[in-house]
């Protein structure tokens, strides 16, 4: 999930809920997210460490991963392999605590053929000691 | 005071600090794990609409099994259009960051709607939020589990 990125494009960004009256903050949720897309591509494990938790629980493809076994992942996986759009979301603030709510298009080839699986996702950011990190993230794949 | 009494003093400070952290979780764990077989366990099956009232945000929004994102009035009227519905959650896990708690499991649901049955088992994760001393579910997703 969310594998190496080859380009993001990120379409457009609501802000709704509590989080109109803090742009700033949404600003900086949504720098993170993408901060975690093109770190997840580069493979650089040192930015991931930074904005994971280490409480972190990453549902991917319906497997529940602790942060340790989501970088250990990451580290070894080939960059740039797949494609990924990030899409829509939205950001709402509730004191120390951000949800982001989004989607994303990923792209794969399987014995040449190109297969594009859509993804709807909740990501639960945690305002800390040394800023915002994520605590939880989860995906559900979207019927076709 | 000599140098070894003073880092006595502050090893117990700190230990008595860790261990009321430790209770405060375990509190918050006992009370967002009520919370979450309140509401998926009776008020869900139950079709008691109250609770689901008052367990859910507001703002509260759910990515579904399809990857639908709903919001706390579509969700309820979804659950309105429910014959039945048998509810099991298992493996529940909550972890606690401060007014925050994140909880994870596993469900299978089946039921009817419309006449017609349905059935579906996965993962969950919530986030509930602690708003003035009381818990509420403020997002959850259900995804099928590998």
């Amino acid at each position: 999930m969310r594998f190496a990125l080859i380009a993001v494009s990120v379409l457009s960004v609501a802000a709704w809920g509590q989080a109109s009256s803090d742009p700033g903050t949404a600003a900086a949720i949504r720098a993170l997210e993408k901060q975690w897309t093109v770190g997840q591509a580069r493979n650089d494990n040192r930015a991931l460490d930074m904005i994971f938790d280490n409480g972190l629980v990453y549902v991917e493809y319906g497997r529940l991963v602790s942060k340790g076994e989501y970088l250990s992942r990451i580290k070894v996986q080939p960059t740039n392999l797949d494609q990924i759009s990030i899409e829509p979301m939205t950001v709402r603030t509730f004191g120390n605590t951000a949800i982001v709510v989004g989607s994303y298009s990923e792209s794969h080839i399987h014995r040449g053929k190109r297969t594009l699986q859509q993804w709807r996702f909740v990501d639960t950011w945690v305002y800390k000691q040394k800023g915002w990190v994520l605590v939880a993230a989860a995906a559900a794949p979207v019927a076709k | 005071m000599n140098k070894f009494v003073l880092v006595a003093v502050a090893a117990s400070l700190a230990f008595s600090q860790a261990s009321a952290q430790s209770a405060y979780d375990s509190e918050i764990q006992s009370r967002v794990m009520a919370l979450e077989r309140l509401v998926r366990v009776q008020a869900l099956p139950g079709g008691d609409f109250k609770t689901l009232d008052a367990a859910l945000a507001d703002e509260f929004v759910l990515v579904s099994f399809e990857g639908r994102s709903q919001s706390k009035t579509e969700v309820l009227a979804s659950l309105r259009s429910l014959d039945s519905l048998h509810y099991v959650i298992q493996d529940m896990v909550v972890r606690v960051h401060g007014d925050t708690a994140i909880v994870t499991g596993r469900f299978q649901m089946s039921g009817l709607r419309g006449g017609k049955p349905f059935a579906r088992q996965g993962r969950f994760v919530d986030t509930c939020l602690n708003s003035d001393g009381r818990w509420l579910i403020i997002a959850s997703v259900s995804t099928p589990a590998s």
